[in-house]
């Protein structure tokens, strides 16, 4: 009997391994400059990178004190220099962190997950179009017409 | 003078205005899921041995953010009693936002007590061990603690530098339902923390209540008198911090007095102690379950309880994770009894 319960332990262990062995592992790499933006009517100034991990990750605030307005962050759907950048340097975290914690802080609170986004265009138009906003772009991305639209706070290279 | 009975309605139709104030909001909805499948191997003193899969609560989590104050979150949760599948709802809370410091909401709660009953609801692949300590397992599974009450609940958070909280819920009761209560005194409990550090969390919290004659308690019997029944909590936690180690524990004193007999009171005490260090995706760790219950007890059947508990988690991906536990367990009851479980856990 003994013998059945180890053999079923190594079977399900064996299986949990060939599962994980399945999952896409997630470079390190990371390059380029991104800048930090919001909404161009957040009377915010310019941020430090401490300030944008609080604030991006709802964690002294989770409504801007001057706006009254709920924060919401966003990112990047897939994985890109940007978004690994910005885990890199500014949360200090990685993709895996990132997903357990709003996951965590949703399931406890309600409290709604970044919202993610496939390319940077899409982010300037949300963080435009949302007073709450605060997202991550290529710094390359922000030409003229994007200015007019968001805030820049803080470039990170 | 203004009683609870004549506040609460007030406080009811202010949450309902301030849901009506609101303007008009594209809302945005998530449904997610947890599920996990458990395989153990028991041993009790006998040597007799027994071992089984165990198919363990499939979850269903929805939130939605109906407004840019108000949002709703529901949580309902299929398992098998032992002789069909059933739901549960487990969750209900509508919130409305004031500020960071104020909120105002109401439904069905897990207590604001102790920190484990709120970081950790039914998702098991958040949890760091298999299961809940003993101190806090469901009212179903024969826990001694009222782990969910319906009401309405005020709370706020990062307060001052200190990152102070607060939770404040009138609810039912103990003996009530989700849609009634079986007495006309309101259960209130409260809960007060700070996180002085990122992850590093103080608190102390409590509950108080009056159960009624004939109410079956938590443990399925009858009380023969009107009992006022009181919890204090107090503990601390760090977890999921920059620092490798997992550590923190909390303590419950819970009080039960029988109004007719001045002398009747009671005391049970209960704790646990969890300890781990995470080493990449691997975190072993150890927790350590009591409950103490006053010999003769007026309130709760006696059975005293202690664990030891090894185990090992391992982090396959952000929302799965396997856990395995090598559990020593004594009881006044059952004795000696070890058990090897081991855990999938996901959420999705």
């Amino acid at each position: 009997m003994k013998k059945i319960n180890l053999s079923l332990l190594a079977l399900v262990l064996g299986l949990a391994v060939l599962f994980t062995a399945a999952m896409p592992v997630t470079p390190l790499a990371a390059s380029g400059e991104i800048t930090i933006i919001v909404n161009k009517d957040n009377p915010i100034g310019n941020m430090d990178s401490g300030q944008v991990k609080l604030y991006w990750l709802r964690k002294v605030k989770k409504r801007w004190p001057e706006i009254n307005k709920n924060i919401k962050p966003a990112d990047r759907k897939f994985k890109c220099s940007e978004r690994e950048l910005f885990y890199g340097k500014v949360l200090n975290m990685s993709a895996d962190e990132v997903e357990t914690y709003f996951v965590t802080k949703q399931y406890q609170n309600a409290e709604m997950p970044q919202t993610k986004f496939v390319g940077d265009n899409e982010i300037i138009d949300f963080v435009a179009s949302e007073p709450g906003a605060i997202g991550f772009v290529n710094a390359s991305s922000i030409s003229a017409s994007a200015k007019e639209k968001v805030k820049v706070v803080l470039t990170i290279q | 003078m203004l009683t609870l009975n004549k506040l609460l309605p007030m406080a009811l139709t202010g949450l309902l205005l301030c849901f009506c104030s609101s303007a008009s909001f594209a809302q945005e909805t998530q449904i997610k899921g947890f599920a996990n499948i458990d395989y153990g191997v028991r041993m009790d003193t006998s040597s007799t041995s027994s071992n089984s899969f165990h198919l363990g609560q499939y979850d269903m989590f929805i939130t939605s953010q109906v407004t840019d104050r108000i949002s709703f979150l529901g949580e309902s949760v299929f398992e098998h009693n032992g002789s069909s599948f059933g739901i549960d709802v487990e969750r209900v809370i509508l919130r409305y936002k004031m500020t960071d410091y104020f909120n105002i909401s109401a439904g069905k709660y897990h207590t604001p007590l102790g920190y484990w009953n709120n970081a950790y609801h039914h998702g098991e692949v958040i949890q760091p061990t298999i299961g809940r300590p003993y101190c806090l397992k469901f009212e179903d599974e024969g826990g001694p603690l009222p782990i969910h009450e319906t009401g309405v609940m005020i709370d706020g958070s990062n307060i001052t530098k200190l990152n102070f909280g607060y939770n404040v819920l009138v609810s039912n009761g103990i003996g009530s339902t989700p849609i009634s209560d079986n007495n006309t005194k309101k259960s209130i409990s409260a809960n007060l923390y700070c996180e002085p550090i990122d992850n590093f969390r103080i608190f102390v919290s409590g509950l108080t209540d009056a159960v009624t004659a004939g109410t079956v308690t938590l443990q399925g019997a009858a009380i023969g008198k009107n009992t006022n029944y009181s919890i204090l909590n107090f503990g601390m936690m760090y977890i999921n911090g920059a620092k490798p180690f997992e550590a923190g524990g909390e303590f419950y004193s819970i009080t039960t007095k029988q109004k007719d007999f001045p002398s009747s009171t009671s005391n049970a005490n209960a704790a646990y102690f969890y300890l781990g260090y995470k080493i990449k995706k691997i975190v072993p760790y150890f927790r350590y379950d009591m409950i103490t219950y006053d010999k003769d007890h007026n309130y709760f059947a006696k059975n005293n309880l202690s664990a030891m508990t090894f185990g090992m988690r391992y982090k396959m991906t952000a929302m799965s994770c396997v856990k395995l536990e090598y559990q020593m367990l004594n009881t006044d009851l059952n004795k000696d009894e070890s058990s090897i479980k081991m855990q999938f856990a996901v959420g999705f």
